[in-house]
């Protein structure tokens, strides 16, 4: 016989009812995270078991490597190896999270149901938490199970091998975590708004709009900020973790270091912080859920609160947008345009939400308030009021600067670009007190030009406020960028779209500075740079020696790479950054170094292999001696022997290279950047209509060619003047296998073509002056 | 003992409840009568524990019922729009209350489930209004609660569901010890069941009485007379009411029929006789003395 007690014990009870009633989204979650985790690795399983005699012969390196990815392809669900798989399941996740919400939150929505549950001799934080605990199992069962599924079938399949340990179980299960965090933020932040308001479209409208709503309005803030404020710049690097429904995305700004794959330590703060959050909501939303005004469930009675935030956000976001389109009306246009954009975007608003036209009427006033005041805000902005725009750190208040720039001219080019080596990296920080200062002084010179030429502009135009907009927004390849690390941990940031002659003198001196050199020359100033950037010390690998016209290479390593290294480092020393620019004696070969970066983690090294390429010309005596000991000097003298013919063209467009922004271009053997001139040639054969000022000049014989070779350049400073000077060269060897690339001058040319070159290229930039705009297309 | 002080409940700008103050006797059966809006859900449910007062105070046995588990436990509230867990049989339900009401009487269940032609096995949401009232009304009463609400409990069904439904009401409630209080919109459906009637209009009470008493109050008097007596004749009743049709006198009077009869008696009828006044009619005539009309209040 049934008795009483195990008649309730049967089935049943409140935990039961929930469960049942969040058995649908179980389901479905199942279902689609079945297909995300599980059905690309069915799909790719043949590849993968083809692949399974590759993996025994591998080493343990490139195992790790090939079960990443195959990881990665298949079946993981893994935040470590595939950031869009991972995102796709944390995006599947806070869906069922949200819908499981607002599903146990109906409730209270419903009168009926409300009846029945809250007459229930039961406590609303039991109810609650009853609910949160079956939407737990409905969103996290399935991916639990999955997850368990998975790693039971790797540990079976791959258990043989070390990797699958303590470590990789301890990163996947970090992925859970994370996962279920992200989930819970997004259940205890719908469930906090859905406690507030009476009906569930109004849970999910408001949940949705006060979601975005921090990370909308930083945005927005920022964007209007940074338009307003000469120089500001504003990052947005916050939009992201503002949000319930971003900040999961954090972890794709963060690379975990051993595969360079994203990672959620590196965003832990982020999980940690809204975790603390989605906490304190869930016991607000249990306080709340006692007091709240909207007991007459299934009306429409949105908490006033919410309704006030979402209708001004409305109204705010409407604002902006229109001051976006109308951005380049006078200043009286635009705040006017936001006044009326506010009112009428706020009026959608009451409507949608108060789901009548009756209070539209009385809040017309304050939404016109709001109005005002949103372009009081933006006219306080636009007139710098708190003075951003002239701020410059103190000095006593400034840890370190860096600082990013370009040439003197509009055209110029980055100095990394035009400095031996790829390491170049003027963002790098500065800790001198004179390079803080001479920075300081560029900005500051920087502010004054651009507020004298504003009073230029009012004097001219007799209006003293203009749009900035336009200024700010001007940019340019040549542009100043400074950021300051603050005494209290702060960074301040600014860009500026020009500088003056005086402000590139002052860089110059900069440029002079040990630690900006140290900063931006790793490899030869390894102990200054250990210490700049608070790493471990650099190690070199390997040196690879190259030859300009050929393949030949040699590999030195140990004491003779040290060797070799100091050498390097002995000539660029001595070598000025002009030198470096102009150089004046040709290329001889070229050195490239493989070096390790290294970093934190012994295990990390082998991901930051830098490889940089130095070109050797005569002026580098001191390598040459060192590799003239090493045995190893014959291979830079080229065999031009090998050079059949050597094609010639201008660039004076500089479009036959690239963008403007990589006009210098380092012309190694194989530069990317480069087009094949004997493509040219051949289609100007075939097509010369098209190519009625622009000719591709040919050298084939023998004694010109090594005359010519002893005269190129691998760099160059390509400014306006010489442009008029230097024409840009290929050398190619039998079939036509392109063996190099240089600059060279026009009094270098040999005698047979130099007049005709000379001649065409004026013709040229004649063209380009006297249609500027067609020689830039 | 359910005592209401100043009770107040609102939503947004509608009170629902202005001040209330009442008592409801333990044991009692008791009608709450009212106009839709009248207040008398939201009564049940601030009894109940679903809201909680804006104002005032509701005791329980002498405790405030919301958020008050020992309270609640005690009371089962049924709902005038019913809602059963989806998908569920009244075995689930069942279920559903035994897991959270200690009280929950699966003999009795069984019992009052035998009674009438449902299978406790099929779907609710298959079944007709009607069964859908009885489920409700057995799965209340299996839960053995000292205190039941029943909120428009027999609107809307057909007389031989209503029939049924007061049987299985006055069987379980015929050992005194619960409480029962029904709200209805409709007085006659009330009449043969309350022993207590209170009546709501806009939030407040207008008057709350024991049937009996009130009934007992009042006499309806018919006599015939060759000569109609004058008012002076009849000062010595306090009548409430006084139409004549003809030769005939029908007098409604305030008092014990014995004591009037004997007054119209010495005034030389033809024939007089007294007759039992419907609930409805004290009720028009008790509002009267305290100056509302019936007619605007109920219809």
């Amino acid at each position: 016989m049934t008795t009483t007690k195990s008649f309730s014990n049967l089935r049943g009870g409140l935990f039961a009812s929930a469960l049942r009633a969040q058995l649908g989204f179980a389901i479905a979650s199942f279902i689609f995270l079945f297909i995300a985790m599980v059905v690309p690795f069915l799909v790719s399983a043949p590849s993968h078991n083809s692949g399974w005699s590759i993996a025994r012969d591998a080493s343990v390196y490139e195992l790790e490597q090939m079960i990443a990815n195959f990881y990665a392809n298949a079946f993981s669900y893994g935040v470590y190896f595939d950031p869009s798989q991972t995102g796709l399941i944390a995006v599947i996740l806070s869906f069922f999270a949200f819908a499981c919400a607002l599903s146990s939150a109906k409730y209270m929505h419903s009168m009926k149901m409300s009846d029945l549950y809250h007459a229930l001799p039961v406590r609303r934080e039991k109810l609650m938490l009853t609910n949160l605990a079956a939407s737990a199992i409905a969103v996290l069962g399935p991916l639990l199970v999955l997850t368990v599924g998975t790693m039971l079938g790797i540990l079976i399949v791959y258990g043989r091998y070390g990797w699958v340990g303590g470590w990789f179980f301890s990163v996947i299960l970090a992925d859970f975590l994370a996962i279920a965090a992200v989930s819970f933020v997004m259940y205890a932040f719908a469930t906090f708004i859905a406690v507030q308001v009476g009906t569930t479209f109004d849970a999910f409208a408001l949940t949705g709009l006060l979601g975005f709503l921090p990370t909308a309005v930083y945005l927005i803030g920022g964007a209007i900020w940074q338009s307003t404020v000469y120089g500001a710049v504003f990052s947005a690097d916050y939009a992201l973790r503002l949000s319930p429904f971003l900040f999961y995305f954090e972890i794709f700004r963060v690379r975990s270091l051993p595969i360079a794959a994203h990672s959620v330590w590196g965003a832990l703060p982020v999980f940690l912080a809204w975790t603390a959050i989605g906490v304190g909501l869930l016991y607000a939303a249990t306080l709340l859920y006692k007091r709240r005004k909207s007991e007459l469930a299934g009306t429409t009675q949105p908490e006033g609160r919410l309704q006030m935030i979402a209708k001004f956000f409305s109204a705010f976001c409407g604002g902006a947008i229109f001051l976006a389109i109308f951005n380049d009306y006078p200043l009286a246009g635009r705040m006017f345009v936001i006044l009326l954009a506010t009112v009428a975007i706020g009026l959608i608003a009451e409507l949608i939400l108060a789901r009548g036209v009756r209070s539209m009427k009385r809040n017309i006033k304050w939404l016109a308030l709001a109005g005002l005041v949103y372009s009081l805000l933006y006219l306080g902005a636009t007139m710098d009021i708190l003075n951003h725009a002239q701020r410059i750190p103190a000095s006593n208040s400034i840890v370190a600067v860096s600082i990013d720039y370009r040439g003197r001219f509009e055209n110029e080019n980055h100095p990394s670009w035009v400095m031996p080596g790829q390491a170049w990296n003027v963002t790098r920080p500065l800790t001198e007190p004179e390079s803080i200062e001479i920075v300081r002084e560029v900005h500051r010179r920087a502010v004054e030009d651009h507020f004298a030429e504003r009073q230029e502009w009012a004097n001219i135009t007799g209006v003293s406020s203009y749009n900035f907009m336009g200024f700010a927004t001007r940019w340019s390849s040549n542009n100043i960028h400074i950021r300051y690390q603050l005494s209290n941990g702060r960074t301040f940031e600014r860009r500026y779209p020009s500088m003056n002659s005086d402000t590139f003198r002052l860089l110059t001196g900069l440029e002079a500075q040990p630690d900006f050199i140290a900063a931006n020359h790793p490899i030869f100033f390894m102990e200054d740079y250990r210490q700049v950037t608070n790493r471990g010390p650099i190690e070199i690998e390997a040196i690879l020696i190259s030859l300009t016209g050929g393949p030949s290479r040699s590999t030195l390593s140990g004491e003779q790479a040290e060797r070799l290294a100091r050498a390097l480092r002995e000539d660029m020393l001595r070598e000025t950054l002009d030198e470096v620019r102009r150089p004046v004696h040709p290329t001889l070969g070229f050195v490239t170094l493989n070096y390790n970066e290294a970093r934190q983690q012994p295990q990390d090294r082998r991901w930051h292999i830098v490889t940089t390429q130095v070109p050797i010309t005569a002026g580098y005596t001191s390598t040459l001696a060192v590799l003239e000991g090493l045995g190893a000097a014959d291979i830079l003298r080229p065999d031009f022997a090998e050079v059949h013919e050597i094609l010639v063209i201008d660039f004076v467009d500089g479009l036959s290279f690239g963008h403007r922004g990589e006009r210098v271009v380092n012309l190694s053997v194989g530069n990317r950047h480069v087009t094949d001139l004997r493509m040219i040639l051949e289609d100007q054969r075939d097509h010369p209509e098209s190519w009625d000022n622009r000719q591709v000049f040919s050298i084939t014989n023998p004694d010109e060619i090594a005359n010519l070779m002893t005269r190129v350049h691998t760099t160059l400073l390509l400014d306006d003047e010489i442009i008029g000077r230097a024409v840009y060269l290929q050398a190619y060897g039998s079939y036509d296998r392109s063996l190099f690339a240089g600059y060279v001058l026009i009094e270098d040319l040999p005698v047979s073509i130099r007049s005709q070159v000379a001649d065409h290229l004026n013709e040229r930039i004649a063209v380009r002056d006297a249609h500027p705009a067609q020689a830039q297309r | 003992m359910i005592t209401m002080n100043n009770l107040t409940k609102t939503f947004e700008n509608f009170t629902a409840l202005d001040n209330f103050t009442s008592q409801i006797p333990g044991g009692s059966i008791y009608g709450l009568v009212g106009t839709n809006g009248s207040g008398k859900s939201t009564l049940l449910r601030l009894i109940s524990g679903i809201y909680r007062p804006d104002g005032g105070e509701i005791l329980v046995y002498g405790q405030a019922p919301f958020e008050n588990i020992a309270v609640k436990s005690q009371i089962v509230h049924v709902s005038d729009d019913l809602y059963f867990l989806p998908q569920a049989t009244m075995e689930d339900m069942a279920r559903f209350y035994a897991g959270i009401y200690q009280s929950f009487d699966y003999e009795t269940y069984q019992a009052m489930a035998g009674r009438f032609p449902i299978d406790p096995k099929k779907k609710i949401g298959k079944f007709s209004k009607g069964m859908k009232r009885q489920t409700a009304l057995i799965l209340a009463l299996a839960c053995r609660p000292k205190i039941l609400l029943l909120d428009e409990a027999f609107d809307g069904l057909d007389p031989v569901i209503r029939i049924g439904l007061r049987k299985i009401l006055a069987d379980a409630i015929s050992g005194g010890e619960v409480t029962v209080i029904i709200a209805s919109h409709n007085l006659r459906e009330l009449e043969d069941l309350c022993d207590h009637m209170g009546l709501l209009h806009r939030g407040k009470i207008i008057f709350a009485r024991e049937i009996d008493q009130v009934k007992l109050g009042f006499c309806k008097v018919q006599a015939a007379f060759n000569q109609l007596p004058s008012d002076e004749a009849l000062s010595g009743l306090d009548i409430a009411q006084k139409s004549a049709a003809g030769s005939v006198l029908t007098l409604i009077v305030r008092g014990k029929p014995d004591e009037i009869k004997t007054v119209i008696g010495g005034l030389n009828p033809l024939f007089v006789e007294t007759v039992p006044l419907t609930l409805e009619e004290v009720f028009i005539h008790e509002m009267e003395a305290v100056g509302y009309d019936y007619n605007k209040i109920i219809f």
